[in-house]
């Protein structure tokens, strides 16, 4: 049976071309640095008047980040299967909210793609950067509990050598308290808190994409130990192989009889 | 049954063996690293915004009840005397004894979140919010975070106090006891740098 | 197929019928270096409650006050958490992040 390792691994590669692309469109969009909620409208309002072509560009090209988000979350559930096995609670859980980790990109970059498409009320500009900004930072909902399910997933694995360290599971499952104080940016103005703050921006930021690198090199790791297995003929407790295997071997025993009763 | 001797590192003659090990596994080192590296960052957030309103913090760090600071922390060392000690038992094989030491650990702990909560009662309704002021945005988010990382430890010591009591821990159980300990040991010593900064330091 | 292990084989478990044997420190030790962290906590509060001085004003004693603080959080490590039977590259990492994170502190309340 196929494995398609190579497209498992261009799969686990989105994860970190999500990144670049993040952080480099982004960069273009001048971004990086969000504004503070306390900008009076007309500073709002002129940010996207001087900037219009950029921050077009930049945030245009963001959106790729959220559909690449998705591919490396698929192949994730693809190795969380070999762990669960047939019955995939977790697994299936892990995609979905990796699906809706897309619309965390491309709603609030559409907000304000709307506020750079017309000259307005700086009012309805500082409204709709709004729009963008409390969601881009606060839209954790989904994440958490994409981090959560892979966490626990992992420590539930009962190999001899699981599919990834333990000491990963921990991690993921950590990491999702990380994120979930930039839930409650609403709360703030400024300070810490705010969506420009060092914990629900920064720490928000560094702890996604910190945790994303790990997985993509552990991920590497699984496809290539699914590879070395697979080319050993010792790949244990993939429910699919396993069952080929079974076969396989009761019909070289109904072989055997016929064999010797022949 | 699992017998771990213990040996005094001060009894003559005490067989000291080479081997170390991980205290419970690897994973809950990356969690209680990582949280370290955290809670770092944001007490040096902390020390930033304070530098610049200096007035404001140190009139919300007056407000603040230091006797009740000074009670949190004994409390808490309390209660990781009588993990320690939990373990200790739970090594001479006495599992009932174990389950007592961490159900007093529980109790530390209970009394403390019990306080905590007067205590940001308290401030409340004399109007200090999450969102009045710099200084109790920081008070509220830091205990408010150690408040969580508090209450899944309390969750984790009636785990363990059930597990001290069933015969023959094996070794999953073992990286329960050892893992769980560290992490009720983490909550008593993140207290420990956020007493100063909060409470004592204007 | 054959059973495999359901359990995790982690890196840390006490040894079952092996005579090799992980010296912790005694209980005496323990009490010792508990009681001294109750002294040092009760220390720190002693000088908390008797500082004066303007806000915004550098105090030394605050620079103590953390350091203390870090001590107690190093010592509660390796006799509580039982790093001092612990791999040498785990303890160390703990070691050295209570030094700079002492340092990075002080510095910070001491420069900004």
């Amino acid at each position: 049976m196929d494995q398609h390792f190579t497209m498992q691994r261009v799969c686990t590669w989105a994860a970190p071309a999500c990144t670049l692309v993040f952080f480099g469109a982004f960069a273009i969009a001048g971004y990086l640095v969000p504004p503070s909620p306390g900008a009076s409208p007309q500073e709002t309002a002129d940010f996207y008047a001087n900037n219009t072509d950029t921050i077009r560009l930049g945030l245009v090209l963001m959106c790729f980040a959220g559909g690449l988000w998705i591919i490396w979350s698929a192949q994730m559930t693809n190795q969380m299967l070999r762990i669960e096995g047939r019955s995939a609670p977790l697994a299936w859980t892990q995609l979905a909210m990796g699906t809706c980790a897309c619309i965390e990109f491309i709603m609030p970059a559409y907000f304000w793609l709307t506020a750079s498409y017309r000259e307005r009320d700086p009012e309805m500009q500082q409204m709709l950067n709004d729009m963008g900004w409390l969601p881009f930072d606060g839209f954790v909902w989904t994440i958490i509990w994409q981090n959560a399910v892979i966490g626990a997933a992992v420590l539930m694995d009962k190999r001899a050598t699981p599919l990834f360290p333990r000491w990963y599971g921990y991690m993921s499952i950590w990491v999702a308290f990380l994120y979930l104080p930039s839930g409650f940016n609403v709360f703030f103005k400024d300070g810490p808190l705010a969506w420009n703050g060092a914990i629900s921006w920064w720490l928000l930021l560094a702890s996604i994409f910190g945790w994303l690198m790990v997985t993509t090199y552990l991920l590497l790791q699984a496809v290539a130990r699914q590879e070395r297995e697979t080319a050993a003929g010792t790949l244990a407790g993939d429910p699919i192989s396993d069952l080929e295997r079974r076969v396989a071997l009761l019909e070289r025993q109904a072989q055997a009889e016929e064999r010797v009763h022949a | 049954m699992t017998v771990l001797a213990t040996e005094s590192l001060e009894e003559p003659g005490a067989r000291v063996s080479t081997r170390r090990r991980v205290p419970g596994e690897v994973g809950i080192w990356v969690l209680i690293l990582g949280d370290l590296v955290v809670f770092t960052y944001i007490f040096a957030v902390f020390l930033a915004e304070r530098s610049n309103e200096p007035v404001v913090f140190a009139a919300g760090s007056e407000h603040l009840n230091q006797n009740y600071g000074i009670i949190y922390t004994l409390i808490l060392l309390l209660s990781s005397l009588y993990v320690v000690r939990a373990l200790h038992r739970l090594r001479s094989a006495d599992g009932h004894a174990a389950a007592r030491n961490f159900l007093g650990a529980f109790a530390c702990g209970l009394a403390f979140l019990a306080l905590k909560v007067t205590e940001w009662m308290h401030e409340a309704d004399a109007g200090h919010t999450l969102t009045s002021d710099h200084f109790f945005t920081f008070y509220f988010l830091m205990t408010g975070l150690h408040a969580l990382h508090l209450v899944i430890g309390l969750f984790l010591l009636i785990y363990l106090a059930v597990l001290a009591r069933r015969p023959a821990p094996g070794r999953s159980q073992w990286i329960l006891f050892e893992g769980g300990a560290c992490f009720w040991h983490m909550v008593d010593f993140l207290w420990m740098v956020i007493f100063p900064l909060l409470y004592l330091m204007p | 197929m054959s059973a495999t292990e359901t359990v995790q084989t982690g890196a840390s478990m006490p040894p079952e019928d092996s005579i090799d044997v992980v010296v912790h420190p005694s209980q005496r030790a323990i009490l010792v270096v508990w009681v001294m962290l109750i002294l040092a906590t009760c220390a720190s509060w002693v000088i908390g409650i008797n500082e004066e001085g303007t806000p915004g004003d550098v105090h030394p004693m605050n620079t103590l006050l953390l350091v203390i603080a870090l001590a107690k959080v190093r010592f509660v490590g390796i006799y509580f958490m039982e790093l001092a039977t612990a791999p040498r590259v785990l303890r160390g990492i703990f070691e050295a992040w209570a030094v700079l994170a002492a340092a990075l502190l002080c510095l910070l309340y001491v420069l900004l």
